[in-house]
């Protein structure tokens, strides 16, 4: 088992991770390394632009792992339509392309954390381990408010 | 259609019609279906290695006949072993299906063995079936054989929960022409076969096939990019007497998928196949057989890889010596693969060339005149794990007339394949998830007890029960990296039933019913860190089952009804599903009938396979079909 999960600290209880990624093994992949460090969170996929626009509106994730080059509507129109309804949500954007260009153009879409598809191994890492706990805590928070 | 696709049936079938030869005209075994009691007399292959009747073979399997398929209306492979009420079968998109026997279905599924003709069709990527390569023309098949449970002592590694062989018809029945053309609002098709005579003891048929399948739907009618078509051409000779025969035969497809990706999939292969069956003067039988296989898969954004497969096989069955009957082989498979990488995902080495060896020996001993003794061994030798030893035991009693009890003890392996072992995601360093150099053999222990009985001339059913003691499955853990890596973490339990069974209410209409009950028990082992695993492996219905009626409204009108019950699939989440097909035939003519298919119409469409976003629908589709044997 992951270290965070197997410390006891964060099983990423209460938060919702939306993958957007067109190929099967990727998001395969991306799905069974999420859960197995924290096996808590809820998942939900996409594997259009559009189907994670309305995916992301209906089911406001706290987290999207956003492919770029999507057929049609790419990851950044996707991010740029969801931002529009749900500033909050705090989109990664995960491409092949990985240039200067490339990550302006992802911040000015709206996108928060830019991981190069080669990289992702090990950002993927980095990016869970510093994010799903914060997410769950607000969660938690969040879940004791509303009582 | 593609029209230039549509030409190439209509041609063969006009050039082939001027082709100067003695052809009969069609057999009455294409035109009617069998009595219970010729289904009884069947003869199967695929329990024994040797030809015996259905109502004497010791494990639970289920025929599919020619008729069956003809009056299932099904256009293609998968679609037909839809009738085999001990298989799972369901679709996720125009191509893919996710096909196994009791458990463990998965879109790439690896504990089901599938033969065309003798051929093993098999990827040595994931020990599994590319179903959207494998096609044959469904006129020409003579019957299906489908078993349930592990066949590994006979047929080799990864026959663990079922065999299924397709076995197409001998030249010498398929005679003359024919034609089939058919569409409706989902996917269209045409096949033409001919069949002639090579001097006085042999025989051929040629044929052609093609066909495509629109775009399917997801659940909230969103399109999906996966319309494919596909033509594929073959021939078969077979020529000899009864004391020695020799069958060659071979097959060349090319088929074109749609995808998300810019550019189509594109898969192409052909094979061809000798088999040469000596009857020895001292009684023992001997069959030799070799095939090349090549096929090419073109997946843009995946993979590419071409791979060439020969395989060699000898069988010899010795006669009868006082209560002993056996039986020894061998073979040997070489698999040259060759694969391109992308950045999503990879195979390394790239290129790999893999061997299996092997050697069985059966004996049947008759014990008592209605107590016969199997004992079988295979001993397989495969490129990952060396040397796996594959033993079987079964016992039949034929309590009475037309009634077998039989038992069966067996041990079958799914041996590593290059996704276990050498599969990489995503294509270049640092990985998510990368095959465990150190991935071993599943192993799977069965016992299994059945019931075969033809009580009546108009009843006939089939019962089985069995456990499957799995140790060492495919499990995915966490590594030290941040990655995942494969490993053989899980174990478990799977046990269940089936039953199937015939009545023959009067001469004009028959049903046929079977049901399948399923229950795994999958667990991680204590030092597995595979929290998904379990369910992700026992995704299949803790049941299902099937009703069919086949009614003559007279002899030139049928009327014929299939309701299948899928129950849910666990994760991803799938609901229970109820499909109705049903077929109207007309025989205008002694040589033309035309057919009416009205598939899955209770619904619009409901999903059988996948996670909720990214699975198609199996939609409500008509089609019409005309059959002519001039």
């Amino acid at each position: 088992m992951h270290e965070a999960a197997r410390s006891g600290a964060c099983d990423g209880a209460g938060v919702k991770v939306l993958i957007v990624e067109d190929h099967g093994a990727l998001r395969f992949a991306l799905r069974r390394r999420i859960l197995a460090e924290f096996p808590g969170l809820e998942l939900i996929e996409a594997d259009s632009g559009e189907s994670a626009v309305t995916m992301a509106l209906a089911e406001q994730p706290q987290l999207i792992l956003m492919d770029i080059g999507l057929p049609r509507m790419d990851g950044l129109e996707a991010t740029r339509r969801i931002k529009s309804r749900s500033p909050g949500t705090y989109v990664a954007a995960v491409s092949v392309r990985d240039d200067p260009h490339s990550r302006a153009r992802a911040h000015e879409a709206g996108i928060t954390r830019f991981i190069a598809k080669r990289e992702m191994g090990r950002e993927l890492g980095q990016l869970l381990k510093s994010l799903i706990p914060r997410l769950s805590e607000i969660a938690k928070t969040a879940g004791k408010s509303q009582r | 259609m593609n029209a230039a696709r549509m030409i190439v049936p209509l041609a063969l079938a006009a050039a082939l019609t001027q082709v100067p030869v003695r052809a009969a005209g069609p057999s009455l075994q294409d035109l009617v279906d069998l009595s219970l009691e010729q289904l009884a007399a069947i003869e199967v292959t695929s329990v024994s290695r040797r030809a015996q009747p259905l109502s004497e073979a010791a494990a639970s399997i289920f025929v599919i006949t020619a008729d069956d398929i003809r009056r299932s209306g099904a256009t293609s492979l998968p679609e037909a072993l839809r009738l085999a009420p001990n298989l799972q079968v369901a679709r996720n998109s125009a191509s893919g299906y996710a096909i196994s026997a009791r458990g463990f279905n998965n879109a790439i599924g690896n504990k089901l063995l599938v033969l065309i003709d003798g051929r093993t069709v098999y990827t040595p990527l994931f020990s599994g079936v590319f179903w959207d390569a494998q096609d044959v023309m469904l006129e020409d098949v003579e019957r299906i054989e489908v078993i349930s449970g592990p066949g590994a002592t006979l047929w080799g590694a990864n026959a663990v929960n079922g065999v299924i062989n397709v076995i197409t018809r001998p030249a010498a029945d398929t005679q003359g022409s024919l034609l089939a053309l058919g569409g409706g609002n989902l996917e269209r098709g045409g096949a033409a076969r001919h069949g002639g005579k090579i001097g006085d003891q042999g025989h051929f048929r040629l044929y052609g096939r093609v066909f495509e399948r629109d775009n399917t739907r997801r659940a909230d009618g969103t399109p999906v990019r996966d319309a494919w078509d596909r033509a594929q051409t073959g021939f078969r000779a077979d020529w000899g007497d009864a004391r020695e025969r020799f069958t060659l035969q071979g097959d060349a497809y090319h088929g074109d998928l749609e995808q998300s990706q810019p550019r189509n999939i594109r898969i192409n292969g052909f094979n061809l196949l000798g088999r040469w069956n000596r009857q020895l003067r001292d009684g023992s039988g001997l069959r030799l057989q070799a095939y090349f296989d090549h096929t090419e898969r073109d997946q843009p954004g995946t993979f590419r890889e071409e791979l060439d497969v020969v395989d060699i096989e000898l069988q010899h069955a010795l006669p009868a010596t006082g209560a002993h009957r056996l039986m020894w082989g061998g073979g040997y498979r070489h698999a040259r693969d060759r694969v391109d990488n992308s950045a999503a995902l990879a195979f390394l080495p790239a290129d790999r060339d893999l061997d299996w060896a092997n050697l069985f020996l059966q004996d049947e001993i008759e014990l008592r005149r209605d107590l016969t003794l199997t004992a079988g061994l295979k001993m397989e030798h495969n490129t990952y794990t060396g040397v796996e030893w594959l033993p079987g035991v079964r016992v039949a009693w034929r309590a009475a007339e037309n009634r077998l009890l039989w038992g069966a003890i067996s041990r079958a392996v799914r041996a590593p394949s290059r996704i276990d072992r050498e599969f990489f995601i995503p294509g270049s360093a640092p990985f998510l998830l990368n095959g465990g150099p150190g991935f071993r053999s599943e192993i799977s222990n069965v016992v299994e007890i059945g019931y075969r009985a033809q009580p009546s001339p108009a009843v006939s059913y089939s019962l089985t029960a069995f456990h499957h003691r799995h140790d060492r499955l495919r499990s995915i853990e966490p590594a030290p990296g941040g990655g995942l890596v494969l490993d053989n973490r899980i174990d478990g339990t799977t046990s269940g039933a089936e039953a199937w069974g015939s009545y023959r209410v009067n001469a004009s209409w028959r049903l046929m019913g079977g049901v399948m009950l399923l229950d795994q028990r999958l667990r991680r082992k204590p030092e597995s860190g595979d929290v998904t695993g379990v369910s992700a492996l026992g995704n299949d219905p803790h049941h299902q089952w099937l009703l069919r009626s086949t009614f003559d409204l007279t002899p030139r009108h049928e009327f014929d009804l299939l309701i299948r019950r899928v129950g849910a699939l666990p994760e991803p989440r799938v609901p229970a599903y109820t499909a109705v097909d049903v077929r109207l035939g007309w025989r205008a003519r002694r040589d033309l009938e035309l057919s009416a298919t009205l598939q899955n119409l209770l619904d619009e469409s409901h999903p059988e396979f996948g996670a909720a976003a990214t699975r198609s629908e199996y939609r409500r589709g008509m089609f019409l079909k005309l059959l002519w044997r001039p």
